[in-house]
């Protein structure tokens, strides 16, 4: 190794982050060359002096501590506003769309519900999915469904997960692809499920063909990105994360819209679609992959591009 | 933990908050350590949680572990409100808050040592993010190389380039700054590649 070879290494020697025969290396040629045992010694104490400075402000750094109730009241809002119409906003709205659920839902739920927002309308946030869960395991009709998929009503939230998703629907899992999906509402209720293999003709190689063979994905993959993984999860059966950092510019998309770097790109199966999301510092740019086509829509402008892929439906 | 993990996976409200009391600070002092000042960092707490809870069943603890997988949100978040708002912001009296002299320490020597940690803390947060980001994670966080490659998700022969130019960097400004405090009683603002 030279000496340019050397010093590139020289953080990673004083980090122990070198393989042995590096190490040895290391110490050998620093053993004769002045001006590399020179660096070693100056990178040292700038190591150090960073390692005290970061650690004298670590502890002077008082972590806020009303932060919990803050993140409690924002994930409420999150899980109720976009079901909502423009009037429903705050507080009240939300109390006035539990009223509406409540009728689709059996009657011993009201007094429940009203009495609930009542005493804790500051507690709306966790709340929201408790009452919910109760007001739910009150009504006849998911009591029989969960007994359907053999769910023990008390264990919710313990061994079956359960959320209000963005459309305001309570969901409930009972088995990885199956949920039961109530519409807050409405009150309606239905089982809902999904299988990857065989939703619109789609699977999980599929989606790494299409990542192979897409123009924009590719470019983002020559671009620097890396696919990471096709992840499988309980609600979004197989997504594709690509992780990276790399100029927008390079992408041909329209570059006094998009200018600025992407910091990320994920794929996720959205029942009958697939959709790549990029995020970038001037909002998201959401890639809606379906069977026969792609469409590209820009968040931060009206600019919509249409693209074609091959269909797999057609193709076989 | 385990078992906190899979019931957050599953929405309980109870293991979110405990991991959320768990990990706060230390999300809280790394996003401190690299945003401008100290109302960036509170709001990229309360998203990075946010997000931790938005994306509960998308974690998989088999592939990352979850301190990696929140500084990966953590450092993500941080860098967006660094290209977004870098340019145009002020310094601020906040901006380095969290080293605001103790009321309890008076000692001469204490005083000097917060001021030093003070201009090297204010120097990393001028270095390009790219930079002062791999010299928090490593000599903040502590994390290996490999988990830093995989929060950046970059090749680890890049960690190591790029902590080796990021500390070069920081001894160049640090020198700068030295300098010029006694030839013009101010630090330099010029960009360092």
């Amino acid at each position: 190794m030279n000496c340019n070879e050397i010093r590139l290494l020289i953080p990673a020697f004083l980090d122990a982050e070198v393989s042995e025969n590096e190490r040895k290396i290391i110490q050998d040629h620093i053993s004769f060359c002045n001006s590399c045992r020179r660096e070693t010694l100056e990178l040292a104490s700038v190591q150090e002096k960073l390692k005290k400075a970061f650690q004298t402000a670590a502890e002077d750094c008082l972590v806020p501590d009303d932060r919990w109730n803050q993140l409690l009241r924002q994930i409420s809002s999150q899980s109720r506003v976009p079901a909502m119409d423009k009037n429903r906003t705050g507080l009240l709205g939300g109390i006035r769309a539990k009223k509406r659920w409540k009728v689709g839902l059996a009657g011993t739920a009201a007094a429940i519900l009203v009495l609930a927002a009542v005493l804790v309308p500051t507690l709306l946030g966790p709340n929201e999915e408790v009452l919910a869960i109760e007001i739910a395991l009150k009504d006849p009709e998911v009591l029989a469904m969960l007994e359907q998929y053999e769910i023990d009503p008390k264990n919710l939230g313990d061994e079956s997960a359960f959320y209000i998703d963005d459309a305001s629907k309570l969901v409930i899992e009972v088995k990885p692809g199956v949920w039961i999906v109530v519409d807050v509402d409405t009150g309606h209720k239905e089982v809902a499920s999904v299988k990857v293999e065989s939703l619109s003709g789609i699977t999980e190689q599929d989606i790494l063909e299409l990542a192979a063979t897409d123009s924009a994905i590719k470019q983002i993959i020559e671009a620097g990105a890396r696919v990471e993984e096709i992840h499988t999860s309980l609600f979004y059966p197989s997504s594709l994360h690509i992780y990276n950092e790399y100029p927008f510019s390079k992408l041909d998309f329209d570059p006094q819209e998009m200018l600025g770097l992407v910091s990320g790109v994920s794929l996720t199966y959205q029942k009958e679609y697939y959709t790549v999301f990029v995020n970038h510092t001037l909002g998201k740019v959401a890639l809606v992959i379906k069977p026969g086509d792609i469409q590209i829509t820009y968040s931060q402008s009206t600019t919509t591009v249409t693209r074609t892929v091959p269909s797999r439906e057609n193709g076989e | 933990m385990t078992d906190l993990i899979k019931r957050w996976q599953k929405g309980n409200i109870e293991a979110f908050e405990t991991l959320f009391q768990q990990y706060k600070g230390m999300v809280f002092k790394t996003a401190s350590l690299m945003l401008e000042n100290k109302q960036e960092a509170e709001d990229v707490l309360q998203e990075v949680f946010l997000s931790m809870w938005n994306s509960r069943t998308s974690y998989n603890p088999e592939k990352a572990k979850l301190n990696t997988w929140l500084h990966k949100i953590t450092v993500n978040r941080c860098i967006d409100r660094q290209r977004a708002s870098r340019p145009e912001l002020p310094i601020e009296d906040d901006k380095l808050d969290c080293l605001a002299p103790n009321d309890t320490v008076s000692m001469e020597t204490s005083i000097l040592n917060k001021l030093e940690a003070e201009r090297t803390i204010e120097v990393v947060k001028q270095l390009d993010q790219r930079h002062s980001t791999v010299l928090v994670l490593k000599y903040f966080n502590d994390f290996s190389y490999t988990d830093i490659a995989e929060i950046l998700s970059i090749p680890i022969g890049t960690v190591k380039s790029r902590i080796y130019n990021a500390l070069k960097l920081l001894k160049q400004r640090l020198d700068d700054n030295f300098s010029s405090s006694f030839t013009a009683g101010e630090h330099k603002e010029d960009e360092v590649r």
